[in-house]
């Protein structure tokens, strides 16, 4: 039966064409989404060391500006210190800040910042953030951050780089409109480190960011391991919704191409599969 | 631009060009609809524009049907689910204006989203049985059985078509 399974689907592929009526790649696109893709992990590289210092930037950033709005918007650039606690998981809100006038993207001012890693390109946001500024890593000089901007009239959760009071867009991994309840939209998730697709993926972590409506509180586990709180979380981001975020080393074993194989609990019980509902661009 | 990344994105252009025609059709085997696959292999080779060092040693082909094939069923897997009344026809291939059918699509377009990765990456893509099997987490059995029974019954819908054809 093999044999001639083999056989057939041999002759069904043979007989078979390639592609060949379709538009040519466009080299450019293809390229410039390689380099989107190698900017997001350039980007997030910092966020392994924010596990161990996380504690202490969203202390230093608490200690700037509270819950208190600030002038600008956001924080001044909060020099993270060094560790001077457990990696615990903080869920603290960093920077509240007013609401924000509707503007159309294409009005923003294009920026580059350039970090240890290379230039990332942007747009500067022209309004404050919806809410909170949450810092999920560092790239340099720069808090690397997760906020709520408005995009066409629409909230919009958006990764960018604090540079003092200026925020660059660089971004929107999520956007959290028309989720349903006890929905959770999650982005990334994936290998972040390493270079290449390595076999040894000592060294490696992942970074995954989500958003849900209402106030949520969430727990995330790998397999065998017990739960724990993810690494982050707020309700004043976007408002009406929870964004988190949850940063962890790469255990070995793991598929290099794949998401994290974790496994994300609500407080009301729901329970999500990253692998499932996660995505990268 | 730096000559090693001239010489990086070179590379990556001869590769390109050379997987394009075989990987656009296996995206389209997979998806069943053009825009879909033309999302697919973009993804699948940015992915390997960004890793492109690694890549290109590990071997560019592998990688590339690899990501493919994953990023098909991660895209399977976002999809919300869609009220039955919306469905479209299992049978029919979603989209046609750009590429032909063929009794492949015709095998493939019952199959499940699994279903379809492990014939492609199996017999379209030429990959080693067991390497299918690791990467779909299924069994090798598995990988052969599917093949065989969307044979059967692509064997069956063909007999079904000649009776009626015979009836008339």
């Amino acid at each position: 039966m093999t044999h001639d399974t083999d056989e057939r689907m041999a002759a069904l592929v043979a007989a078979d064409r390639d592609a060949t009526d379709v538009p040519a790649p466009d080299l450019a696109r293809l390229r410039a989404g390689g380099r989107r893709l190698v900017v997001r992990r350039r980007l997030a590289a910092g966020a392994a060391a924010l596990v161990v210092v996380g504690t202490a930037a969203v202390s230093a950033a608490v200690l700037v500006g509270g819950d208190e709005p600030t002038g600008s918007g956001v924080a001044t650039d909060p020099s993270p210190t060094p560790p001077s606690a457990s990696p615990t998981p903080t869920s603290t809100p960093t920077v509240r800040t007013g609401p924000v006038a509707p503007r159309p993207p294409e009005t923003l001012e294009k920026g580059r910042l350039q970090t240890p890693l290379g230039y990332v390109n942007g747009e500067w946001e022209a309004a404050p953030p919806l809410g909170e500024v949450l810092t999920v890593g560092r790239a340099g000089r720069y808090d690397e951050v997760l906020y709520g901007a408005d995009l066409d009239g629409e909230p919009v959760l958006v990764r960018g780089l604090r540079d003092g009071d200026r925020l660059l867009r660089v971004f929107v991994p999520l956007t959290p409109q028309g989720l349903r309840r006890d929905d959770v939209a999650l982005y990334d998730g994936f290998l972040l480190g390493l270079p290449g697709d390595p076999v040894d993926t000592t060294g490696g972590y992942y970074l995954l960011q989500g958003v849900a409506r209402g106030d949520v509180t969430f727990s995330i586990s790998a397999p065998g391991e017990q739960p724990r709180p993810v690494t982050g979380s707020s309700t004043e981001v976007i408002e009406g919704y929870t964004v988190f975020y949850d940063v962890g080393d790469w255990r070995q074993g793991w598929d290099p191409l794949k998401a994290a194989p974790l496994t994300l609990t609500t407080d009301a019980d729901r329970t999500v599969d990253v692998r499932e509902v996660t995505y990268t661009g | 631009m730096t000559a090693r990344s001239t010489e990086r994105d070179r590379e990556f252009e001869e590769f390109v060009l050379a997987a394009w025609p075989r990987l656009r059709r296996a995206a389209y085997l997979l998806a069943h609809d053009a825009h879909e696959a033309e999302d697919l292999v973009q993804t699948a080779l940015a992915r390997s524009y960004a890793r492109w060092g690694r890549v290109r040693r590990e071997g560019a082909y592998s990688y590339v049907h690899r990501a493919l094939v994953n990023a098909y069923i991660d895209t399977g897997r976002r999809r919300r689910p869609t009220p039955s009344e919306h469905l479209p026809d299992a049978g029919r291939a979603a989209d046609t204006s750009v590429e032909d059918r063929s009794e492949l699509v015709e095998l493939l377009a019952p199959l499940s989203p699994r279903e379809r990765a492990i014939v492609v990456l199996r017999y379209y893509l030429d990959t080693p049985e067991k390497d299918v099997a690791h990467r779909l987490g299924v069994s090798p059995g598995t990988v052969r059985s599917t093949a065989s029974r969307a044979l059967a019954r692509l064997r069956e819908a063909h007999d079904h078509t000649d009776r009626r054809g015979t009836q008339r």
